[in-house]
């Protein structure tokens, strides 16, 4: 009986690994591991800047970085392909941070499309309108002041529920707070920390 | 620091406040250390109801200063969830100890469990809460509440990956009374280094230490516990 414990014990405690395959990743890097052509941009990080971190994420095929800091008490995500041009840059906002006319907008098309539904997570998205430094430049600037300059987009993460059922997407809305599209999110279960 | 040394630092942090944590704890009386190996299938399909499985076994490793292996138990429970708004579950559940066939002197211990969780991320952290009552019927019947606090964080970026190593911390107030025992109260702290070790599977490795009935009787156990959990 001892000796069966035993076995039970190491075939459940034995950590193998995973047959290399494609597959999502993404990870905390060093400063010196963002693309080159990005250090233009991220020596423009305010001084004032906290928490700032570098990320490397991968699909599988696409690649991408990404530099995160709080400033202004916001989240900033500022995100560059592979060859660091910037993509765009994300701030994380509160719903009373909304234009009061777009929230409203947001929160009619949801009430009309969703029986119940709860924003988890608001970004101000703002989009390069061409691939030059100067444009990403100028695009950063107006980023940093968000409180007063109106972002491209609103991304949002919604939990929805409907006859019972739980999902989660990550909505785009305009500047106005119309609605251009939507994604589902796969939802993670947490059951193995409740039980 | 290089991501794969800060990864293999804060591993190596880990195993020495384990070895340490152990060395402190067995100079107390009243300790003893046991092994608790689980194995678990979460179903969560895409409807309000899941449902959980787990197997368990738990074994005395050393009491009143010696080593000595002891078997104490082996469980089997099961619980079914359902969904409550958007961030919560209400569970009922069932639990069989085998005991007798270790030790003829005790029964085997039958547990119903009903169960409030409520688990939400904020940013990279996961946090859950869970509130049980239990109705442990063996020799004595024994009422038990508890309530247990959990947080988890990746140790890479800000979500865990398939072969990524994360930490998570919990710690649970217990309070038991019956009516042929004096109220009990109980606080347990444990931490555990997991992997995700091929997807929807995980693995971790981890302490727990008990402090039980610290108002009366103090005694204290070190389980070091380790879980496989398959997300089906």
């Amino acid at each position: 009986m001892k000796k069966l414990f035993i076995i039970t014990f190491i075939l459940f405690t034995a950590l193998a690994k995973a047959q290399d395959k494609k597959m999502e990743k993404e990870e905390g890097i060093d400063r010196e591991e963002m693309p080159e052509n990005a250090f233009f941009l991220i020596e423009k990080i305010p001084e004032k800047a906290k928490r700032l971190r570098y990320y490397y994420q991968t699909d599988g095929e696409d690649v991408s970085y990404e530099t995160k800091f709080k400033f202004k008490r916001s989240i900033f995500s500022v995100e560059f392909g592979k060859d660091g041009k910037l993509q765009d840059v994300e701030v994380t906002l509160k719903e009373k941070q909304l234009p009061e006319k777009t929230l409203e907008n947001i929160q009619t098309y949801l009430e009309k499309n969703q029986e119940r539904h709860k924003l988890e997570k608001i970004q101000a998205q703002y989009l390069p309108n061409s691939a030059s430094e100067s444009a990403a430049e100028k695009l950063f600037l107006k980023s940093l002041s968000f409180d007063t300059q109106q972002p491209d987009n609103y991304e949002i993460i919604v939990a929805v529920k409907n006859k019972g059922k739980l999902k989660k997407y990550e909505m785009l809305f305009d500047e106005n707070g119309q609605f251009k599209n939507e994604r589902e999110i796969l939802r993670n279960s947490y059951d193995y920390l409740i039980f | 620091m290089t991501i794969l040394s800060s990864k293999k630092s804060s591993v190596l942090l880990f195993l020495i406040f384990v070895f340490l944590g152990i060395q402190n704890i067995k100079a107390q009386e009243n300790f003893s250390m046991l092994i608790d190996p689980d194995f678990t299938v979460n179903i969560d399909p895409d409807s309000r109801w899941s449902y959980n499985f787990n197997l368990s076994n738990r074994d005395i490793i050393y009491e009143d200063g010696e080593y000595n292996f002891d078997a104490q138990h082996l469980q089997l429970s099961h619980f079914t969830s359902y969904e409550v708004g958007f961030y919560s579950k209400l569970s009922l559940g069932v639990r069989y100890r085998f005991k007798e066939i270790f030790d003829s002197d005790s029964q085997d211990e039958v547990r119903i469990v009903e169960q409030f969780g409520h688990s939400r991320k904020y940013n990279s952290l996961k946090v859950a809460h869970r509130t049980r009552f239990e109705q442990r019927l063996r020799e004595i019947t024994t009422y038990r509440t508890r309530y247990r606090f959990s947080v988890e964080l990746p140790l890479s970026g800000q979500r865990v990956d398939q072969n990524e190593f994360f930490i998570i911390g919990n710690t649970e107030a217990l309070f038991s009374v019956g009516s042929e025992e004096r109220p009990k109260l109980e606080q347990r702290f444990s931490v555990a280094l997991g992997n995700e070790i091929w997807a929807k599977t995980k693995a971790t490795l981890g302490l727990q230490y008990r402090y039980e009935d610290y108002t009366g009787d103090p005694a204290s156990e070190l389980f070091i516990t380790s879980e496989i959990i398959l997300s089906l």
